[in-house]
């Protein structure tokens, strides 16, 4: 049985205690109980060591079939969630996979203008300089053309 | 007396309860309310939060030329854009901006300042944002998306599109150019806007509390922009340029056109026009500059019909040898130099002509004999004819404004058939319109029109659809592309094989002989015609301006090319001013093409008529020095070998005697050199072949 004043003499008084057992001064700051303190904050001890622990096995069942529930209603609630869960997931991925190609295409477009502004005709004479000269025709031999060489528009439609 | 302290309790407890009951009651009904009676409500606002609409704009399609080389590419930008009313303190914003923009900081916040003032003062109050930057770099955009996220949250970063054309102005006029916002404003990009820009998409998207995309799908998919495989030659058309320009400069030309065509199936190889603009440069939207940019991005070629003059012989000589009536050899008096006729006003020749063959007058370009021609056979032919070949009907080619080209009325009657007394009886042909028109007066038609014209005369009789649109493909999203088809016309026979194939020969007299000697070319044989037509400004006829055109086509035996030169305005005759970009721009052509000379080495010695030609012609000019005489065999030309081009294809002669040979041949409008006698054994080019440009079938007869 105890009581606050009790408690606060164990927690903190005793310091003060132990030191005045050691000659210091100090003032009596010790609460007084109050009135039917000791019955409010009665604690009662309980011996238990005569009770014999008996074996409930409907109470075993219903704890574990209660836990073989939930844990069979979070499989059920994972297998339902997780493939929406799973789309989600992959869906965004795709979405940045998506956005990614499009930069690619992008800079693949930017480098194609790039190539076909340095290969421009006036660009290739700019480069060429005094060295550009147009041959004459007698001074171009021709390949002779293989089966099937002759390309003609037309036929490409 | 107190109450005891379990009553109390006991009563507060019952009160929590209570509460807690009503609490949870309140609940219950709050979620009843929610879930049941503004369900809809609910949902909808929900999916307005997290449901978004994705507008996805399409690639506008790409323009390449007939070898791959690209023309026109769109590539994704990002445009920086502020409301000016939300900006606080105008000079630190500009502070900051500017120098990641690479703007200058006091000149931005000058333009934010009077564009805030302009928003409150109604004037722009539908224009909310100010442009800060249009096409920013990646880095740009990296750097705003820090200072958004950072310090101005209210900076915005907008999609956008830019139009590059590598090429600069090469092309500028085939290929157009766009407007600001992503229409095109001239060339093809204009024609063919709405196949080349596609449509735009809706993407349904799930959105997180950032806005960032986690689920979506197409509603309604984009549909990707047509690329577009043009028939240019990107070399032939800087080279055509380039010959344009320094004959533009030469003869003093205001502006200018050249066209090349393959005149076997009517692709345009190159299209130029002078003066030229840059397409990467957008119109001024108010003063001088607009109109003059708007001048540039004229296509003469296309849009400005001018008389033909002399030009327009062609087409009155093929007449008389198509009908049957003249042969190159009838003898014609082209008179003294004026052929007066009561009541009309006389026609003029400088040169005093007499009586010569046709084919002479044609090479001395006598518009007396020309006259002739046209009233021998009467106006009907004469009608009949220049519609055939083309005159006065659009061409179709994929370009915007094509002109329909000078050309009046046969009658000018009523629906009842009788003489129109609405139509001023001046618009429709008189009695002698057709003696004028003979010989390129009172008709007018644009460089394509003439082209076309050319081409019946260089593929044997065939009329050919001009066009610039090789094929057409649009990219699939999943990768790869689909072709789209393009309508194709079929060349139709408007003249004989044989007409032709005399015309060809009277033109190239015209190059080697005559007005065009300045056409000649280096190894090449060719033909052509020139033409200069006095011209009107504002009303008054200027004697010392003319419009210089020649036509040719090269090399003579199954042509390559048909090239075209109109010159403006420009104080020298088509055989001076125009005939030398001719030689210039078909050289360059057949050399890029790979057409092997015909005349190896240099061009021999013409084959001159015995009687010497005065220079008398309106188009002549001193002739050149002639070229060295060609010592190199025939047989030692090389191979020809044109991959670009269609060519007829060789008949099978095997077995055939050497007339029918000559018969099937002629009817093809193709030369045959006859080896032999006896029936034909062997030939060369094999049956089914293509015939190489410039190349004649040689047939070995044996018993």
């Amino acid at each position: 049985m105890t009581s606050l004043a009790g408690l606060y003499d164990w927690l903190v008084a005793g310091k003060a205690a132990t030191a005045a057992d050691q000659g210091e001064e100090s003032p009596d700051y010790r609460l007084r109980a109050l009135p039917r303190e000791d019955i409010l904050l009665f604690v009662k001890e309980i011996d238990n060591e005569r009770v014999a622990a008996v074996r409930d096995t409907r109470d075993w069942f219903a704890s574990v079939s209660m836990v073989a529930g939930v844990l069979v209603t979070s499989l059920l609630l994972i297998s339902i969630l997780l493939p929406g869960g799973y789309q989600l997931l992959a869906s965004r991925r795709v979405d940045i996979l998506h956005q990614q190609r499009e930069q690619l295409i992008n800079q693949l477009r930017m480098l194609r203008v790039e190539e076909a502004r340095m290969l421009s005709p006036q660009r290739m004479e700019e480069s060429a300089g005094d060295r550009y000269v147009a041959p004459s025709p007698d001074t171009v031999v021709h390949i002779v053309p293989t089966a099937g060489a002759t390309v003609a528009s037309l036929e490409k439609r | 007396m107190s109450e005891p302290v379990e009553a109390i309790a006991e009563k507060r407890v019952a009160w929590i309860a209570r509460l807690t009951f009503f609490w949870a009651f309140a609940i219950v009904l709050r979620l009843i309310f929610l879930q049941v009676f503004a369900h809809e409500d609910h949902l909808e606002r929900a999916n307005r939060q997290h449901d978004r609409t994705f507008k996805m704009p399409p690639h506008r399609g790409e323009i390449l030329d007939r070898t791959g080389h690209p023309l026109a590419v769109s590539i994704r930008t990002v445009t920086a854009v502020v409301n000016p009313q939300l900006v606080k303190n105008l000079d630190f914003f500009a502070s900051i901006v500017g120098p990641v923009l690479h703007l200058d900081p006091a000149a931005l916040a000058a333009e934010l300042r009077i564009h805030k003032e302009l928003e409150r003062s109604t004037i722009l109050r539908s224009r909310v944002y100010y442009q800060l930057k249009r096409h920013i770099s990646p880095e740009e955009v990296d750097s705003m998306l820090y200072l958004k996220r950072n310090t101005f949250g209210f900076l915005e970063l907008h999609r956008d599109s830019l139009r590059e054309y590598p090429n600069g102005s090469t092309g500028a006029h085939v290929v157009g150019s766009i407007d600001w916002s992503g229409d095109g404003n001239s060339g093809i990009e204009q024609k063919l806007n709405a196949e080349l820009r596609g449509a735009s998409g809706d993407l349904q998207a799930l959105t997180d509390a950032r806005g960032g995309k986690y689920f979506g799908f197409f509603s309604k998919p984009p549909v990707e922009g047509v690329d577009l495989t043009l028939t240019i030659h990107s070399v032939i058309q800087h080279e055509a340029e380039k010959f344009l320009e320094e004959g533009v400069h030469a003869s003093s030309a205001a502006y200018g056109s050249v066209l090349v065509m393959n005149p076997r199936n009517g692709e345009i190889l190159a299209l130029a026009n002078y003066p030229n603009f840059d397409p990467r440069e957008e119109i001024p939207r108010t003063g001088s500059g607009k109109q003059h940019a708007l001048e540039r991005r004229r296509n003469y070629a296309v849009l400005a019909p001018i008389e033909p003059g002399s030009v327009m012989k062609v087409v009155t000589v093929a007449m008389g040898i198509d009908t049957g009536r003249f042969t190159p050899e009838t003898e014609m008096n082209c008179e003294s130099g004026s052929f007066p006729r009561p009541g009309r006003r006389p026609i003029r020749d400088l040169g005093r002509h007499g009586v010569m063959p046709l084919s002479m007058a044609l090479v001395k370009s006598s518009n007396i004999c020309a006259a002739k021609v046209a009233i021998a056979l009467g106006p009907d032919h004469l009608w009949d004819y220049l519609e055939r070949f083309g005159l006065g009907r659009l061409t179709g080619l994929e370009a915007p404004s094509e002109s329909r080209g000078i050309f009046k009325p046969r009658h000018c009657l009523d629906q009842d058939g009788k003489p129109s007394k609405i139509i001023d009886q001046r618009n429709c042909w008189g009695p002698a319109s057709h003696e004028y028109i003979a010989f390129g007066h009172e008709i007018g038609a644009t460089a394509v029109q003439l082209a076309r014209a050319t081409a019946i005369v260089a593929n044997g009789g065939y009329r050919v659809k001009p066009h610039l649109v090789l094929s057409k493909s649009r990219a699939k999203r999943g990768g790869g592309s689909e072709p789209v088809p393009v309508l194709f016309q079929q060349p139709e026979r408007v003249i004989k094989p044989e007409t032709a194939h005399i015309m060809r020969r009277l033109m190239q007299r015209v190059v080697d002989e005559g007005t065009g000697r300045r056409a000649r070319l280096d190894g090449y044989s060719a033909g052509g015609k020139t033409g200069s037509a006095e011209i009107y400004v504002n009303g008054v006829k200027r004697s010392d301006l003319n419009n210089a055109s020649f036509i040719g086509f090269a090399p003579v035996e199954n042509p390559a090319v048909v090239v075209v030169v109109s010159l403006g305005r420009t104080p020298r005759q088509g055989g001076a001013a125009a005939a030398p970009i001719f030689k210039n721009v078909a050289q360059a052509a057949l050399r890029i093409l790979q057409v092997p000379a015909d005349r190896p080495g240099d061009a021999p010695a013409p084959a001159r008529s015995s009687e010497p030609l005065p220079d008398i012609d309106l188009d002549d000019e001193p002739e050149p020095e002639p070229p060295p005489v060609n010592l190199i065999a025939e047989a030692d030309a090389p191979r020809p070998f044109s991959p670009l081009l269609q060519a007829p294809r060789v008949p099978d002669f095997q077995g055939k005697p050497v007339i029918a040979v000559l018969h099937e041949a002629a009817r093809a409008g193709l030369d045959v050199e006859v080896l032999g006698r006896g029936r034909a054994r062997t030939q060369n080019p094999a049956p089914g072949e293509f015939l190489p440009p410039g190349r004649r079938i040689r047939v070995e007869f044996r018993p």
